[in-house]
C-alpha cells in the first residue's frame, strides 16, 4: 500500500485523470459525429487548436507571475484590426501589416505592464480598463464596420491557410511558438524568475530578481501572443472584424487552469494539454451542431472545476504555513 | 484587598516538538497590575493565548473567582470577562473612533433595515468617556489618530462590554514614544480604580517599577518566580531570573583571526527608526547586534542590502564609497542578507531546494543566453546540501516540505552560493530547533574565516555567543559597543530592555 501510493504522486494522478477525461470527451464526440475521428476534422481541430493554444500561451506567463490579464483578448482586437487596416484601408503588403499588428499588441503590452508591475494597479480592474479602451481604438479604424478589401488580392489569406510540405502554417506557428515558451519557461534562468516573482514576490526581490521587468515581459508575451492569434484567425476569415477576438478570454484561462490543475502550476505542456481539450470540445461542439451557448456552458464549467481543482493542493500549503506561523509566534 | 481572581495552576502546553509551558502556576488579584516578563520564546504569548483561548491547554486548571472555567475560544474568554489588547489593535481607518468601539455590537434600530443608531452609540460612547476620563476625541476618524489614541480605543472597546474584569495588555508600549507611554499608565490607573486587573506584559523592565504591583518571570516554559514589587528590587536580579545561569555550549569557539576591515557604516540615519549608526567589519569578524524587536536594526539590516535607502550617511567597501539602490546592487557589491523573515523574504516555499538554492546566483548555473545548465545546477546543490548538511531528499523536493531549520539552511545556502564577501544575518535562528541552531552557529563561524560578518538579532544568548563585538540597539540609537569579553549578558539585557548603557 505504501508503495502504491509513493507510485501514485499527485502528479500521476492527475495526469491520468486527465487523459481519462480527454479520452472520454473524444469517445463522446466520436459516437455523436462519425466525422470527428476523420483526418480532415483532426487538422481542422490542429488549426483551432493553435488559435486557442497561443492566446493561452501568452497568458500563462502572466498567471506565472501571479497577476491576471483580462485584456489580452480586447487587445487582440485592436491588433487585428490594425493589420487589416494596413491591408485594407491603406494597402500594404502583408507583412508590414502583420508588423504593425505585433507592434500594437506590444504596446498594450507594455502599458498593462507598468501599469501592474510599475504602478501596482490592481490587475483585475487596470487591465479590464486598458483593454476596453484598446478595443475602443480598434472601433475607430473603420468605425466598427468590418474591412475586406484586399484581403483576397494582397495575400493575407497565406498567413493562415498557407502550408509548408502540407503542414499548415498555424500548425507551425504552434509549434514554434510552443517549443520557444518551453524553453524560456523552463530551461532558461528568466524562467525562473518568471515563477520566483509569481510565488513570492518579496523572496524574489530580495535574491536580486527584477520583480517589474518579469511582470512587464509577462504582460507582453500575453498581449502579443493573443494580437498574434487573433491576426491569424483575422487571416482565416477574410475580413478584419472588431469583435472577433472576443472568443479568446475563456478558452485561453480554461486551457491555463486546466494545465495548473494537472501540473499544479502554470506550465507550457500544462497549457498545451489544457487548449487541446478545450479545442477538442470546441471542435466536438460545432460538429455536432450544437447552439453555441453550449460550448460556452461547457468551457465555463470546465474553467470552474479545474480552478478548484488547482486549488486543492494550495490550500493545504496555505493551512501548513497558518499553523507553522502560529507556533512561530508562539 | 488581595483578593485573588484568577488563578492558573499547573498549566502545560505542548506543540510539535515543544513544551511552549509547563506546570506554570500564576495568580492575579483583584485590581491589581501584574507584570509577566520573559524573554523570546519564554511562554509568555502561550499563557496569555491560552487565557485568552486562542489555544486549549493540555493540562492544568484555570479558576476565575474560585469557580472552575473552560475557556474553550476568544468568544468565551470575553463572555467571562477576559479580554485582550494586542500591541497593534486593527481597526478600520476610515470609521470614527466610538463607530470602532462598537464595531459588531452596534446598536441598531428595531425597523427591518436594522438600521445602525448613530446618535445612541455616540451617548454610549460619551457614557464610556464619563466613567473613564480618558483625554480623547472619539468623533474623529480613526486614520487621523496617533497610536495612543488608538490603543486607548482598543482599550474603551474591552471596557464597552460591561462584564471586563481582567484586561490583558501585550506589549502595549512597544510601539509608544516616552510622553504615550506615560498617557498609558496614567488610563492603566483610571482602570485599577474600577477594580480591573491587569496583566501587563512586557519586555521593558523599567516600565513594571513604575506601574505594576507584582511580576512574574517565565524562561522557557516554567515559571521562575512571582514577586511584589519593591523600591529596593534589583534590576540585575530581575534580568537574571529572566535569562538563568546558563549558557549552554551550542555556541562554537571562536576563531578570532581578524584581518583589514571590508565594510564600513558611518552616520548611517533612516527615517527616525535609527541614527548615526557607526559601525566597521572586519575579514574574519563577526559583528553582533542585539536589540528588541522595534529597535531598528531590521531597517538597518534592509539599508545594508539596499531594500531601503538612508537618509543620510555612508557606505564603504574596502575604503571605497559604495550606493545601493537595489538588492541586486548589494549583491552585485558581494553583500547578502539573509532576511529576518524567512517565509516572507526568504524562501520560494512552492520551488524545489535546488531552484532556492541557485536564486541569487542564476549567472553561476547558465550559460550566456541563458540556458541553465542542469547538471551543474544538480551538482552545485548537492555541494551545498553537504555543506551544510540540508535534511532533503533530493534537490528536487519542494522547500515547503522540510523542517524549519533545513529551511532556513536552504535560505543560507543561497547565500553561499552567491560567494559574497560581506554575510548579514538577520533573526538567523527564529523557528528553529536547538540542533539545527547550533549548526547554524557553527556555519556562521566557519563562514566567518574569510567574510565580514553581521548578526542582527533579538535573541540576546545568541548575539553573546557568536560574535566577537556586540552592540545594542535601543529605539534606533546604539546605546552600547563593546568587544563581547568586556561585557556581560546582563549588562546587555538591561541596555537592550532600558536604553541606558552603563558604559
Amino acid at each position: 500500500m505504501v508503495k502504491l501510493s509513493k507510485f501514485f504522486t499527485r502528479e500521476v494522478i492527475s495526469l491520468v485523470l486527465f487523459f481519462l477525461i480527454l479520452g472520454i470527451v473524444m469517445g463522446v464526440f466520436s459516437f455523436l459525429s462519425p466525422r470527428f475521428m476523420t483526418l480532415d476534422n483532426m487538422l481542422r481541430a490542429l488549426k483551432h487548436l493553435s488559435i486557442t493554444s497561443l492566446a493561452a500561451l501568452g497568458l500563462t506567463f502572466v498567471i506565472a507571475v501571479g497577476h491576471a490579464d483580462m485584456s489580452f483578448h480586447f487587445v487582440s482586437c485592436f491588433a487585428a484590426m490594425t493589420m487589416s487596416y494596413f491591408i485594407g484601408i491603406l494597402v500594404w503588403p502583408p507583412l508590414p501589416s502583420i508588423l504593425f499588428g505585433i507592434l500594437a499588441g506590444l504596446l498594450f503590452g507594455l502599458i498593462n505592464g507598468f501599469a501592474v508591475g510599475k504602478f501596482k494597479l490592481p490587475d483585475m480592474a487596470a487591465t479590464i480598463g486598458i483593454g476596453t479602451f484598446s478595443w475602443g481604438l480598434a472601433y475607430l479604424y473603420n468605425r466598427g464596420n468590418y474591412i475586406y478589401q484586399n484581403f483576397l488580392t494582397s495575400g493575407i489569406i497565406q498567413f493562415s491557410d498557407g502550408n509548408w510540405q502540407g503542414i499548415p502554417y498555424p500548425v507551425i506557428y504552434l509549434f514554434v511558438f510552443y517549443i520557444l515558451a518551453y524553453i524560456l519557461l523552463h530551461r532558461t534562468k528568466f524562467g525562473r524568475g518568471f515563477y520566483a516573482v509569481g510565488s513570492n514576490r518579496i523572496a524574489a526581490k530580495f535574491s536580486g530578481i527584477k520583480v517589474q521587468h518579469y511582470i512587464i515581459a509577462a504582460f507582453i508575451l500575453s498581449n502579443v501572443l493573443a494580437s498574434f492569434s487573433n491576426m491569424v484567425m483575422t487571416a482565416a476569415q477574410g475580413n478584419g472584424n472588431v469583435k472577433g477576438g472576443l472568443i479568446l478570454l475563456m478558452p485561453a484561462y480554461s486551457a491555463v487552469f486546466i494545465g495548473v490543475s494537472v501540473f499544479k502550476k502554470p506550465t507550457i505542456i500544462g497549457t498545451f494539454f489544457g487548449a487541446f481539450l478545450v479545442s477538442i470540445m470546441q471542435n466536438g461542439f460545432t460538429l455536432i451542431s450544437s447552439p453555441f451557448y453550449i460550448m460556452d456552458l461547457v468551457v465555463g464549467l470546465t474553467l470552474i472545476i479545474s480552478i478548484i481543482i488547482s486549488r486543492i493542493e494550495i490550500k493545504k500549503n496555505l493551512n501548513k504555513t497558518v499553523i507553522a506561523i502560529q507556533d512561530g509566534i508562539s | 484587598m488581595n483578593k485573588t481572581i484568577l488563578e492558573m495552576k499547573g498549566i502545560t502546553k505542548k506543540f510539535p516538538g515543544v513544551i511552549a509551558l509547563e506546570n506554570v502556576d500564576f495568580s492575579l488579584h483583584a485590581g491589581e497590575v501584574h507584570a509577566l516578563l520573559g524573554i523570546n520564546g519564554a511562554g509568555k504569548s502561550t499563557l496569555i493565548k491560552v487565557l485568552s483561548g486562542v489555544y486549549q491547554l493540555d493540562s492544568g486548571e484555570i479558576f476565575l473567582d474560585s469557580e472552575t472555567i473552560e475557556i474553550n475560544n476568544p468568544q468565551k474568554a470575553k463572555e467571562l470577562g477576559i479580554s485582550t489588547v494586542y500591541q497593534d489593535p486593527q481597526m478600520i481607518p476610515s470609521f470614527t473612533g466610538y463607530e470602532n468601539i462598537y464595531l459588531g455590537s452596534e446598536t441598531v434600530s428595531r425597523s427591518v433595515f436594522r438600521l445602525v443608531r448613530r446618535k445612541s452609540m455616540r451617548k454610549n460612547a460619551d457614557k464610556l468617556l464619563e466613567k473613564y476620563p480618558f483625554d480623547i476625541n472619539l468623533n474623529q476618524k480613526v486614520e487621523k489618530l496617533s497610536t495612543i489614541e488608538k490603543e486607548s480605543i482598543a482599550i474603551l472597546r474591552v471596557l464597552s462590554r460591561e462584564n471586563t474584569k481582567i484586561l490583558v495588555l501585550d506589549e502595549p508600549t512597544s510601539i509608544l514614544s516616552r510622553k504615550e507611554i506615560d498617557i498609558l499608565f496614567k488610563q492603566i490607573e483610571i482602570l485599577k480604580q474600577y477594580g480591573i486587573s491587569i496583566i501587563y506584559i512586557t519586555h521593558r523592565l523599567e516600565e513594571i517599577f513604575q506601574i505594576a504591583d507584582r511580576y512574574t518571570v517565565l524562561r522557557d516554559g516554567n515559571k521562575i518566580g512571582t514577586n511584589q514589587i519593591t523600591k529596593e528590587i534589583d534590576k540585575n536580579q530581575v534580568a537574571e531570573m529572566m535569562l538563568g545561569k546558563k549558557l549552554s555550549k551550542i555556541y562554537p569557539d571562536k576563531s578570532t583571526k581578524q584581518g583589514d576591515v571590508v565594510f564600513k557604516i558611518e552616520n548611517l540615519s533612516f527615517n527616525n527608526k535609527y541614527r548615526d549608526i557607526n559601525l566597521s567589519v572586519r575579514k574574519g569578524e563577526i559583528i553582533g547586534i542585539y536589540g528588541l524587536v522595534g529597535s531598528g536594526f531590521d531597517e538597518l539590516c534592509k539599508t545594508l542590502f539596499g531594500i531601503l535607502k538612508p537618509d543620510q550617511g555612508k557606505l564603504f567597501i574596502r575604503e571605497k564609497e559604495v550606493k545601493l539602490q537595489s538588492p541586486i546592487d548589494a549583491l552585485e557589491n558581494g553583500i547578502f542578507l539573509v532576511p529576518g523573515d524567512r517565509r516572507v523574504e526568504g524562501q520560494i516555499l512552492d520551488e524545489s531546494v535546488s531552484f532556492n538554492l541557485t536564486l541569487a546566483n542564476l549567472e553561476n548555473i547558465s550559460r550566456r543566453i541563458g540556458l541553465i545548465k542542469t547538471t551543474k545546477e544538480n551538482r552545485d546543490s548537492k555541494g551545498i546540501i553537504n555543506k551544510l548538511d540540508i535534511k532533503t531528499n533530493s534537490t528536487n523536493t519542494t522547500v515547503s516540505k522540510l523542517s524549519g531549520g533545513n529551511q532556513q539552511k536552504v535560505v543560507i545556502g543561497k547565500g553561499i552560493y552567491t560567494n559574497s564577501d560581506i554575510y548579514i544575518f538577520e533573526e538567523p535562528t527564529v523557528g528553529v530547533d536547538v540542533g539545527a541552531k547550533s549548526s547554524i552557529y557553527h556555519l556562521i563561524d566557519e563562514l566567518s574565516a574569510d567574510k565580514a560578518i553581521i548578526v542582527a538579532s533579538s535573541d540576546l544568548e545568541e548575539i553573546y555567543g557568536i560574535s566577537d563585538r556586540v552592540l545594542v540597539m535601543y529605539k534606533g540609537n546604539v546605546i552600547l559597543d563593546k568587544p563581547v569579553e568586556q561585557v556581560t549578558l546582563e549588562e546587555m539585557l538591561i541596555c537592550g530592555l532600558t536604553g541606558v548603557g552603563n558604559g
